[in-house]
């Protein structure tokens, strides 16, 4: 019905509207419409996100559906001051963080494992991460702590910056860059004991 | 494009199905949510109002504090 209503928003018209604007327009007319071409947008990438944080197919498609709802429900208070994209996928990572420490899954998505003692080992360089084949991501990903997993995706897929990280969870740019560190280094570590025989 | 990036893309494909059909979920959710703010615009005004009134009149609160 509303794709009869609205042509326009199915044309390649729609496509050039940009996030920004389509929230205000939602705003100001309150039309479903609007909503709908952001979710064409944004669900498979906030689906995406959470079933690599969440794992399951049952809770990434439930935290989809409430993020889909949380973001129609708290888009007048979007400010305009990061990227919009920026702006629901901290929704995202934090509803998943959220669910995560309510389940008490993964302890690794405290806060406090940032404090944990370990041993300072080489830097591990951004281009390591970034020429591993998609194959082998997903599968190290898979069995990261969600805590590294998602600091990873922020940085990486998401091109957050340190500082919108930080925000995002309420830490200091010089703790989230120690986090990313030893992500990388767990990451790294990973890759190694999993294909260790190749790289012999 | 970045690996990271093709990683999203292929769960977005993969998963493409699941998301066209949470799509109806959310459109009932977001009806639901229409016809109780519609509600709510129209008559939580009257309701408050009518509170108000029953309470004794328009509310001042600096003579509120005061006579506590």
């Amino acid at each position: 019905m509303i794709n009869l209503l609205f042509p326009l928003l199915n044309s390649d018209i729609s496509k050039k509207v940009s996030d920004e604007e389509l929230v205000k327009l939602y705003l100001e007319t309150r039309n479903v419409a609007y909503f709908n071409v952001i979710y064409k947008r944004y669900s498979g990438k906030i689906f995406g996100k959470c079933i690599s944080l969440l794992k399951t197919e049952s809770e990434a498609e439930d935290a989809t559906q409430d993020v889909m709802m949380k973001i129609l429900m708290n888009m007048s208070k979007f400010s305009g001051k990061s990227r919009f994209s920026t702006w629901i996928y901290s929704i995202t990572y934090n509803y998943c963080i959220d669910f995560l420490r309510r389940k008490k899954k993964d302890k690794s998505v405290y806060v406090d494992d940032l404090l944990e003692n370990l041993d300072v080992e080489e830097e591990v360089n951004d281009s390591f991460l970034l020429e591993v084949n998609v194959k082998r991501l997903k599968s190290i990903l898979q069995v990261l702590p969600s805590g590294d997993r998602a600091i990873l995706l922020m940085k990486y897929q998401d091109e957050m910056s340190i500082r919108e990280i930080g925000q995002l969870l309420e830490k200091s740019e010089s703790a989230i860059k120690m986090k990313i560190k030893r992500a990388k280094q767990k990451f790294r570590k990973t890759y190694d004991e999993t294909y260790k025989e190749e790289i012999i | 494009m970045s690996n990271f990036k093709e990683l999203q893309k292929q769960n977005e494909e993969l998963y493409s199905d699941k998301i066209e059909n949470l799509k109806s979920k959310i459109d009932s959710n977001m009806n639901a949510l229409g016809v109780f703010s519609t509600v709510i615009d129209m008559y939580f005004s009257k309701v408050i109002n009518y509170v108000v009134n029953l309470s004794g009149g328009e509310l001042d609160e600096e003579s509120d504090t005061s006579e506590k």
